[in-house]
């Protein structure tokens, strides 16, 4: 009697395999550990290699990454955890996960003050990304020497490193989409539950690192919804599976409205927060000639975003053939659900352009390349023989073409809007940001240990970072911050206040006393100004201060 | 087989050129008349492989008077066949063989089987004697076809009845000459003998094909002894003065196992009724205990049964509440609580109100604390175990291969305990459920257990035509009146190698035995319970039973069995668990007093050193669909973990050192921390409530910094981790139109609570009283099942 430990499912729906095995082969063991271990730290190594040279070689110290590195430290700014102080602008994950590493800035400053504890998160999901893309190839049945060549052109593609390495969260939420497709596909191409279920947890995820991963989900489900259907599954189990993919996104988005509502009184804050994207593209901080065109005009929107594709030209013959694969009879599920994930974020960003709601800039359009990669990978499997053969090796010189082609095009304006001046200034060795006049302002109120300042975090993060005694400082995070604003005297000494020129009247000061920076304000005087481009001034608050 | 494929003709009903497939079926599967007759037979497909299907050959008066049998006469099968249908046809026709006489059809081995049209046909086993059919010849036209010996042999025999000699050799033999049973009957056992190797006239009474007294006498017949009658003498058999010591010579369950008792002493001779004169056991045992002389007379099992429940009655009565308690009364919930756990809890209860009235808000945080502790721990270490067992399903896997190989032939005694009380509407259900077990039926020892003062029940059962290898095992109405109580009653009786509970509404998987008997051969010898998993029929009723679905898919599918892989204690599921009858008894069995007993018992059996198995077969129950039900229900499972719990707290030390540091652990989790978490979630739900939507201070004052991330983290994740793994748990069970309502199940965990509140008010002021589950609420599913339409 062999009565062994259960190697099958107790009560499976069905037999695993059976119901995909005539449409596509699957390859379900696990890849080698050794091939992961290589890939992985490889990615890591020239990721913080390549983070660690753009921070402290060229100053690439990029705004949206370091405040995220600012919130996490605002955490435990004050001597106690007030995880509230992560703020509500942004999705916390970033901040969060950035935490623990801010944390050790008495060790190495320039974690916080550089902001090099984003580059380490984004480094670590540059991992995750290539652990998922490395696994999705391998399930698709590729070779060693394939796998590796295309992974590794995937890690030395030029922007996904640099979106790698310069501690943004869009890298860290291709990673999540990524292991959210590598579970959907395993689950069509073996019917797991589990590996759906985990596909679900980091879309959840993805949504607590950045908001297009709604309209990820709702892409992606509408194709495993397809999928299932053409696969001739019940109705019942395609609805199941909806809720088990749905669960966890819709989940995460409703604890962060409640918690939104518990803190701000608003659970729908992050969207209309003065601090927003939406308050920002609204100032008209990054209108540009492509953006107005597409600002309520459809077409023009839709063109732009595929224009963007460019970043990664083989992406389009990848959905093309995707699409003309939907007219097969019975096609493979898995063409469907990488065609909608392609094409979710562009699709969304064509709704924001045209409701001029996005910056469009190129990071939002990053997901072409390692969706590109998978769609076009999936084209040699269509094949047997030399035609296989032949079309791993066009695969493969079409992705070498197409991380040129990403370099290339970072540097155009319009394809490489938002990076193509930071490109230059990394080509040319100029420094981006030296934040001369930040230590200029820090250095002042360092000197002066009795001097308590009022200043809007949104704006003077560098200042904050760079202060010696944090009780120093009233912030934006700090509970009674809108108190001591509206209220100041007796309870700080000073304000600190931008030019409220483009982008700095979102400013809290500026939008609390708009004629404060030109000294219209009778109950201040102004103790010290500083050249730069902020053009901070430093004005005492007096006895007649409310 | 296609019908096309055999090629040959069948004569035996419609006499088109194929041979029908049930009779093809009828050849490769009926039992051959070798346990008839001792002679051997061809296996089924060599024999047919062996038969040339010809013409028939037709009888000429010019032929000569013998005639070899031809190898181009066609073959016929004697045998009685099954249709469709599932009825038995006899293909040999009384009135064709009535043409020629038994003496001369014996004698030349030829049989008239078949009347058509003027045509007489004859089967012939060796020769054609022509001749012995002269004179119906006159009248018919004789077709000869050829038939195998004996199968022939047994064609006579149906109809022209046994050879005198051979008439008081076999039981079957005997029993089909008394029209005990018709030929249907013995042909079922004789077929069904080889397969499970089983006794005749036990297979008989057990399929209730004949009753035990028609048995007992055709014993007698045979073995020429004295048939005795006890059902109404029980009283004076049982108290016959002079077999009082023989009594006590053999513990009382070799009586009950052995299947005899002793009647009476005559000098040197005792004289004992038995059901099984060839028991040579007991007979041995008998003279060496008592230094008698063995006079045997036969006797039908339910005269031992009404014998041995006269004897024994009361005994068992007090054993059945008395054994644990007496044995080991510190593992009894007889006390609710010992008294150093009375001392520590006042204590306790001292100490916390006076640093209340000093130090309230410091001590509300150090219990708010070890509140958030024990919920973080809880989560995440049950998190760990249903993801193991998400990953690889851990249980024992019995699969279809494995089952082939159980000899079933060499099957032990199983005994099946159901208990019964108030349940009249599930009977059906029983009967057919216990009828479906695919297990033989003359080695099932049912036991279904009524309470004395249910006569309603206990009129419907004996009036519900159960099953011959079902006993009415009537429980003396005593207190406790509990289920356990009820089942240490009916195991004083069990004659199994194993025992297993099933509820009255229960429907187990068919081969769920041979599972369990497969699992406990391959697992250690220190597995003293299989337990099988447990569903619910009418998960789709309603919203309750929906979640209650939910909810035993976690249990039962992950969490079990991560707590057997893990080697943790197992908290029992009320029913379908399978023991070693030996260990059970040996532990004391179920204690009475615990309203959960089946928990206690997995600990009991985990400290004692036994293990628990989880195994791959599912027994499909009746979920609660009426609230208030719901809440008795609940509130009595949660009793009894609090109870199980306070029990085995008894001693904390020895309780850590027979279940390690990991089981000790586990035990707190599970027992204790069920049943916590169910009380505790509404105060701290209210408290949440409180300070987010009122802003209430207190509660500010309360969560102090990190603790209110804790607890924040435990509010968010915790219940997401649960009911997501709800979720997952009902879609792996592909329960798809459970999925979505699952996600609700947040509001089924406020339920529990009101009951958890319930069941710990009981525990202080009815310990021991048993919350009784009303079944029988769905009846859709049952009335299905119960008519042969489920499962």
């Amino acid at each position: 009697m062999s009565v062994t430990q259960q190697r099958q499912l107790t009560a499976p729906s069905r037999a695993p395999f059976t119901a995909n095995r005539d449409i596509f082969s699957v390859r379900v063991s696990a890849p080698p550990l050794w091939e992961i271990i290589v890939l992985c730290s490889l990615s890591f190594t020239l990721s913080i290699t390549v983070g660690y040279i753009l921070v402290f070689h060229y100053q690439v110290i990029l705004d949206d990454a370091m405040s995220r590195v600012m919130n996490a430290y605002y955490v435990f700014f004050r001597g106690y955890l007030h995880f509230g102080a992560i703020g509500f602008v942004w999705n916390p994950f970033p901040s969060l996960l950035e935490m623990p590493i801010a944390a050790l800035h008495n060790e190495w400053p320039s974690l916080v003050t550089k902001g090099f504890a984003s580059n380490i998160v984004s480094s670590a999901f540059g991992m995750v990304s290539v652990y998922y893309m490395h696994r999705i190839l391998y399930r698709f049945g590729f070779g060693r020497a394939s796998r590796f060549v295309w992974v590794l052109l995937f890690i030395l593609n030029p922007m996904a490193l640099y979106y790698n390495a310069n501690g943004m969260s869009d890298g860290m939420l291709m990673g999540c989409l990524l292991a959210t497709l590598s579970g959907t596909l395993a689950y069509l191409e073996e019917r797991r539950l589990e590996a759906l279920a985990v596909g679900a947890m980091w879309l959840a995820a993805a949504f607590m690192f950045r908001y297009e991963a709604i309209p990820f989900f709702l892409f992606t489900s509408l194709a495993i919804a397809i999928a299932l259907w053409r696969m001739r599954q019940p109705q019942q189990e395609t609805q199941a599976m909806l809720v088990l993919y749905a669960m966890p996104m819709v989940y995460s988005v409703l604890v962060w409205m409640f918690v939104n509502w518990l803190i701000m009184k608003n659970p729908l804050y992050f969207l209309v927060s003065p601090y927003g994207n939406a308050s920002q593209i609204a100032s008209g901080s990054y209108s540009t000639n492509a953006l107005t065109a597409a600002n309520h005009h459809l077409w023009n929107a839709i063109q732009l975003v595929f224009r963007f594709s460019l970043l990664f030209f083989p992406s389009i013959i990848g959905m093309a053939w995707a699409f003309v694969q939907q007219f097969r009879y019975r096609p493979d599920p898995r063409w469907i659900v990488l065609f909608a994930a392609t094409l979710a974020v562009p699709l969304f960003q064509a709704v924001m352009l045209y409701v001029n709601a996005s910056a469009g800039w190129a990071r939002f359009f990053i997901y072409y390349i390692p969706f590109g990669i998978c769609l076009l990978a999936l084209i040699p499997m269509s094949f047997k023989g030399h035609l296989k053969k032949i079309t791993l090796v066009l695969t493969t010189l079409l992705f070498v073409a197409g991380d040129v082609a990403t370099f290339h095009e970072l540097r155009t304006p319009i394809v490489g809007h938002g990076e193509n001046t930071t490109i230059e200034n990394i080509l040319n060795n100029v420094p981006s940001a030296t934040f001369g006049q930040e230590i200029a302002v820090s250095d002042y109120i360092n000197a002066h240990p009795n001097l308590v300042v009022l200043a809007d975090s949104f704006d003077t993060w560098a200042v904050i970072a760079r202060l010696d005694r944090p009780s120093q400082c009233v912030i934006t995070s700090d509970i009674d911050f809108q108190s001591v604003l509206a209220n100041p005297r007796g309870r700080v000494d000073a304000i600190l206040v931008p030019q409220p020129s483009i982008g700095y009247s979102l400013d809290a000061i500026n939008r609390a006393y708009p004629g404060l920076w030109a000294g219209k304000v009778p109950w201040t005087h102004l103790i010290k100004e500083f050249s730069g481009s902020a053009h901070y001034r430093l004005y005492a608050v007096t006895p007649l201060a409310p | 087989m296609r019908e096309e494929d055999t090629g040959v003709a069948c004569e035996q009903c419609c006499h088109r050129p194929h041979l029908h497939e049930r009779h093809v079926l009828a050849l490769l599967h009926t039992p051959r008349y070798l346990l008839f007759t001792g002679n051997g037979v061809l296996p089924g497909q060599e024999y047919l492989a062996a038969c040339t299907f010809t013409p028939p050959l037709r009888f000429s008066k010019s032929s000569s008077e013998e005639t070899v049998v031809s190898q181009f006469m066609m073959f016929v099968c004697l045998n009685p066949y099954k249709t469709p249908e599932g009825k038995w046809v006899d293909p040999v026709s009384k009135q064709a063989s009535a043409l020629l006489s038994e003496e001369e059809a014996r004698t030349h081995h030829i049989l008239p089987w078949m009347l058509k049209d003027r045509q007489l046909w004859v089967a012939c086993a060796r020769t054609v004697r022509e001749d012995v059919l002269q004179e119906v010849a006159l009248h018919y036209e004789i077709v000869f076809t050829r038939a195998l010996p004996e199968e022939l042999e047994y064609a006579m025999d149906r109809v022209y009845g046994l050879p005198k000699e051979l008439q008081h050799e076999r039981l079957g033999g005997i029993l089909l000459q008394q029209e005990k049973i018709g030929t249907e009957d013995l042909l079922y056992a004789l077929q069904t003998q080889p397969q499970t190797g089983g006794k005749l006239g036990a297979i008989l009474s057990s399929d209730n094909r004949a009753n035990f007294w028609d048995i007992a006498e055709g014993v007698a017949r045979q073995r020429n002894l004295p048939v005795v009658s006890l059902v109404n003498q029980a009283i004076e058999t049982a108290r016959t003065p002079s077999t009082q010591s023989v009594w006590d010579a053999v513990e009382d369950i070799f009586w009950i196992h052995h299947q005899c008792i002793p009647l009476a002493v005559y000098r040197d001779t005792l004289k004992v009724a038995m059901v099984d004169p060839e028991d040579q056991f007991a007979r041995r045992t008998l003279t060496e205990r008592t230094g008698l002389r063995l006079s045997v007379a036969i006797t039908g099992w339910r005269d031992i049964s009404a014998v041995y429940a006269v004897k024994y009655g009361s005994t068992h009565t007090a054993r059945s509440t008395g054994d644990l308690v007496e044995a080991s009364p510190e593992w009894s919930a007889h006390k609710r609580f010992s008294i150093p756990q009375w001392v520590g809890m006042i204590v306790s209860l001292v100490l916390f109100g006076l640093s209340l009235s000093l130090w309230f808000i410091p001590t509300m945080v150090v219990l708010n604390i070890v509140v958030q502790v024990f919920y973080t721990l809880n989560t995440i270490v049950r998190m760990a175990w249903i993801l193991h067992s998400s990953r690889r399903p851990l249980e024992v896997a019995v699969t279809d291969s494995d089952l082939a190989l159980v000899n079933r032939a060499a099957l032990p005694i199983y005994t099946i305990l159901v208990p019964l009380y108030k349940e009249v509407s599930v009977l059906p259900t029983i009967r057919r459920a216990l009828n479906n077990l695919d297990y033989p039926k003359d080695r099932l020892d049912v036991k279904i257990l009524l309470e004395a003062d249910d006569e309603e029940t206990i009129a419907a059962a004996r009036a519900s035509r159960l099953p011959n290898f079902v006993d009415l095992v009537v429980v003396p109405t005593s207190e406790p009146k509990t289920k356990p109580k009820a089942c240490n009653f009916g195991l004083q009786r069990a004659r199994g190698e194993y025992v297993v509970i099933f509820d009255a509404e229960d429907i187990p998987e068919s081969d769920q035995l041979l599972k369990a008997i497969a699992t406990f051969q391959s697992v250690p010898e220190n597995v003293a319970c299989v337990q099988a998993k447990l569903s619910y029929f009418n998960g789709m009723q309603n919203m309750l039973t929906r979640w209650f679905t939910a909810e035993y898919a976690m249990w039962f599918d992950l969490l079990l069995p991560a707590l057997y892989a893990a080697d943790l204690p197992i908290p029992l599921g009320g029913t379908s668990n399978h023991f070693r009858t030996e260990v059970l008894r040996k532990i004391g069995a179920w204690d009475p007093y615990n309203v959960t007993e089946d928990a206690d018992l997995g600990i009991r059996l985990h400290r004692d050193g036994w293990r628990t198995a989880i195994m791959n077969s599912t027994t499909h129950e009746e979920a609660n669909s009426e609230f208030v039900n719901w809440v008795r229900q609940r509130s009595r499972w949660v009793k009894g973990y609090l109870q199980t719990w306070f029990v085995h707290m008894r001693h904390p030390i020895s309780l850590w050192k027979e279940l390690g540091w990991k089981g000790f652990f586990g035990f707190q989790i599970i027992v204790g921390g069920t049943p916590a978490t169910f009380l505790l979630n509404p105060l701290l739900w209210g408290l949440t409530t409180s300070w987010f939507a009122l802003g209430a201070p207190l509660a500010h004052e309360l969560f102090p910094g990190w603790l209110y991330y804790t607890s924040f983290a435990n509010l968010v994740l915790g219940n997401f981790a649960f009911t997501y793994s709800n979720v997952v748990g009902m879609a792996r069970r592909g329960a798809w139109d459970v999925v979505k309502y699952v996600v609700f199940s947040p509001i089924y965990w406020t339920f529990m609570s009101i009951a958890a509140w319930k069941g710990t008010w009981q525990l202080i002021t009815r310990p021991s009283y048993w919350e009784k589950t009303m079944h029988g609420l769905d009846t859709s599913y049952a009335e299905n099942f119960s008519q042969g339409q489920g499962m």
